[in-house]
């Protein structure tokens, strides 16, 4: 008993492995907790969702899906027809539903604000009145925009109809003004969402929410030998600093620079723990293992395999090929030029270069047991490289002329946060936008695999002594068991997608289980982490790994290398390779 | 060290907890001037404000950690799964090409 309570504590720090394996360790350890409970809310999950694809909706699938063969074989360009069965079934999601609804009402953030914070939790009628007042009259400017864009748009594909689609200065004019209704149809959808802004009060959804948290990871702190009561109490506190570090990164202005909750999480709880100190009744609660591994197991359900596929060809030879080089030489730059003293740090700094910031370095530190330290330094220069790349990558690319496919693509493969990654490629063009997406939602894949990897890599060699050889079983009593669980959960899914078929998947999986549920879940387990790095983070420790700037020079090398590579990958791979797919974005 | 055995413990307490808090009112006074005053500011930048426009204009998240956390990435992926199943004219026809050409120069 008394060495598994040091065991405990040892793991607060990293992850320890264990030299044997117990039956009881799946009620015992905290890895199996984080699966059975990620489990949990992915069955959760299914159960609720997996029975709204139905007939009706297929049905509607189907429709859309006439419309887009026919149109495909018709012209050589996307047509209205085509876009309008497309927008068809972009509508068709399972979160639409009644319970859907209910759902997102109770694991909502607080919401965006700009001068006052309460404007994230409370708005009363009078004040959505307000708005909503000046937001109607843009939404119906933006209507009447759309509708004339429309009318020049039909006229355009008619007269390209009428040549039988022969005439290539007829098809360019139609593109171009069905194009420029498809920008209509965007600022459309967004003047009325912001028209559509009801009164909200979300206290009493933090308040459930908070509950219903202390309690699902209450149940297994218990059974693993620990007092509820203590881990209830100091819960609240921990939940309420997410709160606070969602409020601020939901902030407009922080949003504007992709300061989201991690930066914000980690802030808080250092800020605390380092003037005041963390209170004792708080530290029961601060559990950063046991939030980010069920968080972890989440994550994996949505890294599906078979989207990779579906989504273009160059961009997974683009992403395939660089980010594995990409991120083994900048692991092998920091061991062997510049002699980084911690193997853990160079990985985890390497993986938030190379695959996509944040979240690829909580998978890659959990996954080779690194310090809390070396996550909040890996974290934090993921944060501010990607505010100033995100800002100065768009304006490069309109500098110099070079194609906005060409720019998506680097953006995409480069800009280490996801959400930075919309916001530029967006800001150059759709297009753009699309080639930027595709790229880092393969990245986004690339995480299992690369977090597996680095698993089973530290287990079987850094971790192993001078001379000593590990069998199997070693590996396997070593291993960090939650992987298992993350790899499971996209395993699972990705076959799931795979038998549900792309479109059935979109509305049940995608806009269903993962969007409905288990997202909003992963990302409150997220925040509660990184607040628990905060709070048992010591600057001095934290001041230690600056030391000669190593992390700073490891990061800038590898993000050099990251822009020279992709750029010249996404060129060959857009331009010389599959020019034709190039066309068709 | 003698200065720190001669002051009696409870002043020690009491200056600790004292200096803590200053530090910790200083550290929100911190993010306080960053969020509203330093970072507005910043917003105003000429080269940085286009984007920023265009951020709140498409109520863009900026911060989101994954793909699934972004509904532009919903729609970017609809539409390229469907652009590469829905495209048989246009895989055959090399006008596409000219089409593309086109508009990269916009």
């Amino acid at each position: 008993m008394a060495e598994e309570k040091e065991n405990q504590n040892q793991d607060a720090e990293i992850v320890i492995d264990h030299g044997n394996s117990k039956v009881s360790d799946l009620w015992k350890l905290e890895d199996y907790w984080t699966i059975w409970l990620g489990f949990l809310i992915l069955i959760v999950g299914l159960i609720i969702y997996l029975p709204k694809g139905s007939e009706e909706v297929n049905k509607k699938i189907n429709e859309s899906n006439d419309i887009l063969q026919t149109e495909s074989e018709r012209a050589p360009f996307k047509t209205i027809a085509w876009y309008t069965a497309l927008d068809s079934k972009a509508k068709l999601k399972a979160t639409s539903t009644e319970i859907g609804k209910e759902i997102k009402k109770l694991t909502g953030l607080p919401k965006a604000w700009s001068s006052n914070p309460l404007d994230a939790f409370f708005k009363g009628e009078e004040e959505t009145n307000r708005i909503t007042q000046s937001a109607e009259e843009k939404y119906r400017i933006a209507k009447d925009k759309e509708s004339e864009a429309l009318v020049l748009a039909q006229l355009g594909e008619d007269e390209a109809s009428a040549f039988n689609f022969a005439n290539e200065e007829l098809n360019i004019k139609a593109v171009t003004a069905i194009d420029k209704w498809r920008t209509a149809v965007k600022k459309t959808s967004v003047e009325k969402k912001k028209a559509e802004v009801k009164p909200f009060n979300q206290i009493p959804y933090l308040i459930l929410l908070v509950i219903i948290l202390a309690i699902f990871f209450g149940i297994g702190w218990k059974v693993m030998g620990n007092s509820i009561f203590k881990f209830m109490l100091g819960f609240m506190f921990v939940f309420t600093i997410a709160v606070l570090a969602y409020t601020f990164a939901n902030n407009t202005t922080m949003n504007h620079y992709g300061l989201g909750y991690p930066g914000w999480a980690i802030l808080f709880g250092l800020i605390i723990s380092n003037t005041i100190g963390t209170p004792k009744w708080v530290k029961p609660a601060v559990q950063t293992e046991y939030f980010i591994k069920t968080g972890l197991v989440l994550l994996g359900a949505e890294i599906l395999f078979g989207k990779i596929l579906s989504i273009g060809i160059p961009g997974i030879f683009v992403a395939w090929v660089v980010t594995p080089v990409v991120l083994l030489t900048t692991f092998w730059f920091g061991q062997k030029i510049i002699r980084f003293p911690s193997k853990t740090l160079n990985m985890t700094i390497s993986a938030a270069v190379s695959v996509c910031g944040v979240s690829a370095a909580i998978a890659t530190a959990s996954a080779c047991r690194a310090k809390k330290e070396e996550l909040t330094l890996a974290v934090g220069l993921s944060l501010i490289f990607t505010a100033l790349m995100m800002i100065f990558m768009p304006s490069f690319i309109k500098i110099v002329g070079m194609p906005y496919i060409l720019g998506g693509a680097w953006m995409g493969g480069t800009i280490d946060a996801t959400g930075a990654v919309a916001a530029a490629g967006a800001f150059l063009s759709d297009r753009a936008l699309y080639v930027a997406a595709t790229l880092k939602m393969i990245q986004n894949v690339l995480i299992g695999i690369i977090a597996f990897c680095v698993a089973i890599y530290w287990v079987a060699k850094v971790d192993r002594k001078k001379g000593q050889k590990i069998s199997l079983m070693e590996i396997w009593h070593r291993f960090p068991k939650f992987i298992i669980g993350f790899i499971l959960a996209s395993i699972l899914f990705s076959l799931i997608y795979q038998h549900l078929g792309n479109d059935m998947a979109y509305v049940v999986i995608d806009h269903g289980v993962i969007r409905g549920l288990s997202k909003s879940f992963r990302g409150w387990f997220f925040c509660l982490a990184f607040v628990s790095i905060g709070l048992a983070t010591d600057f001095r420790e934290l001041k230690s790994y600056f030391k000669g700037g190593k992390p700073l020079i490891l990061y800038i090398f590898g993000q050099t290398f990251n822009l020279i590579l992709t750029l010249l990958m996404a060129y060959i791979m857009f331009y010389i390779v599959f020019p034709e797919i190039t066309a068709l974005i | 060290m003698k200065q720190i055995i001669n002051t009696p413990k409870f002043n020690d307490q009491t200056d600790g907890r004292m200096k803590g808090i200053t530090y910790l009112l200083l550290s929100i006074m911190i993010v306080m001037f960053f969020v509203f005053v330093l970072a507005p500011g910043i917003d105003n930048v000429p080269r940085v404000k286009p984007l920023i426009n265009f951020i709140d204009e498409h109520q863009i998240d900026a911060g989101a950690l994954y793909y699934t956390d972004i509904e532009e990435f919903s729609i970017a992926e609809l539409n390229m799964k469907n652009t590469i199943v829905y495209s048989s004219r246009l895989l055959s026809d090399e006008r596409a090409l000219v089409i593309t050409d086109s508009s990269k120069k916009k």
